[in-house]
């Protein structure tokens, strides 16, 4: 057994402690439906993560929850992981935005009365719309992979002659492959350092700061069993 | 005499019901069905009928009630999460018997059992004395949630869901040393 598997049988099944205060059907029902308030649900949560039957009962109301709306016109929409991730680098970036346009509405002015502006210095202006940091490209979502092929994974970055690396993790959040350092925008993910078919998360690690946002895809045999 | 009620006995007895309504009652039922194999591991065939069985009997009845609203879909939704909830209650007690059966088969030493409680304890101390978000990436870690699921559970964007596991399984690991518990 890996030290992590030691980890999580001797945390399961040790008893919490707090097993008197497993949900009751109506909180499940108010957790599902977004109903509850964040105080309460943060008490609930904590619970759920302590506790190995509510944890199992909360994948499967996951489940229900994910899977419904598919067919359920008026159950509640579920959270898009990968919209998630998606959403997150351009979030930051009009937060920046934001930001960058408040301090120089407010500061620019304040400066120009006080100090004379050097009309010769070049100011280099990035708009929110540049891309500025390294992108993923592929692979992202589903990708059928044929076992003992490499995977090519490919993205976009401001300034692609500079050394570049790639970092794979497993739904695990565990690290499971490192590139080496390339300058091209592409690298082969070796397969002998595949472990398997799964879901996996990627992104590029560029050593001026411009790191991309993490990319997921779903690696799906090409020669299921 | 002991009596099999079905969805087929059931709805002999019992007038018509809407066919869109009953589509997503049978939906609803599969996919508990599916929701519980999930969590427990794959289910005999036996034994996922009969909790599909239950399921949309439970849920065809809750539509007969009197408190059956007008949109009807989002009632079977709430009434479908309750289902889930039982379900996965009454598979855990079944887990829970055959493992007890199994573990009294094997009878662990005194010793090992002693071991096991008191690295159990260790880990759940440790983790006690984690930072209150580290601490909620490790516990999901620990019960298995991938990323994915984490960042869904707490609402955190894929690098800070990351970084916490990251850095708090690292404070688990050097509070495990400290208090002297090989892993």
């Amino acid at each position: 057994m890996s030290e992590l598997d030691v980890l999580r049988v001797g945390y399961r099944d040790s008893p919490s402690g707090d097993q008197a205060a497993h949900l009751v059907e109506e909180q499940w029902e108010r957790l599902a439906c977004d109903e509850m308030e964040p105080g309460e649900k943060e008490e609930v949560l904590d619970h759920i993560l302590g506790c190995s039957l509510c944890s199992d009962t909360y994948r499967a109301i996951q489940v229900v929850r994910t899977e419904a709306a598919s067919f359920d016109e008026d159950a509640p929409v579920p959270t898009s992981v990968n919209g998630a991730i998606r959403r997150f680098p351009w979030r930051g970036v009009g937060v920046l935005a934001m930001a960058g346009a408040v301090l120089l509405a407010v500061v620019l002015p304040l400066r120009r009365g006080h100090e004379p502006v050097d009309e010769g210095a070049g100011m280099v202006v990035r708009s929110a719309g540049e891309d500025s940091s390294a992108t993923p490209i592929a692979p992202i979502g589903k990708l059928v992979w044929a076992p003992g092929k490499d995977v090519l994974l490919e993205w976009t970055a401001p300034e692609p002659e500079l050394a570049t690396t790639v970092e794979i993790l497993d739904a695990d959040g565990e690290l499971v492959w490192t590139s080496p350092e390339v300058t091209s925008n592409e690298v082969a993910w070796p397969a002998a350092e595949i472990p398997g078919p799964g879901r996996f998360y990627w992104r590029v690690l560029t050593p001026y700061g411009t790191d991309s946002e993490a990319a997921a895809f779903d690696l799906v045999s090409a020669n299921p069993p | 005499m002991h009596v099999v009620y079905t969805w087929a006995t059931v709805k002999s007895r019992e007038p018509a019901v809407n066919s869109a309504l009953e589509e997503l009652i049978r939906r609803y039922s599969r996919l508990i069905r599916t929701a519980v194999s999930r969590v427990s591991g794959e289910l005999a065939s036996e034994e996922a009928e009969d909790i599909q069985q239950k399921v949309l009997i439970s849920l065809w009845k809750a539509t007969r009630g009197e408190q059956m609203p007008s949109h009807p879909s989002s009632y079977l939704y709430r009434a479908a999460v309750r289902e889930a909830v039982r379900a996965v209650r009454a598979r855990h007690a079944v887990v829970e018997t055959e493992l007890d059966d199994r573990r009294q088969d094997r009878q662990p030493s005194p010793e090992t059992r002693a071991e096991s409680r008191e690295l159990g304890e260790v880990i759940r101390n440790s983790i006690a004395t984690l930072s209150p978000d580290r601490r909620r990436a490790v516990q999901a870690h620990l019960m298995g949630y991938s990323v994915q699921e984490i960042m869904t559970m707490m609402d955190w964007p894929y690098n800070k869901a990351r970084n916490l596991i990251a850095r708090g399984m690292a404070d688990l690991r050097q509070e495990l040393v400290r208090r002297g518990a090989h892993v």
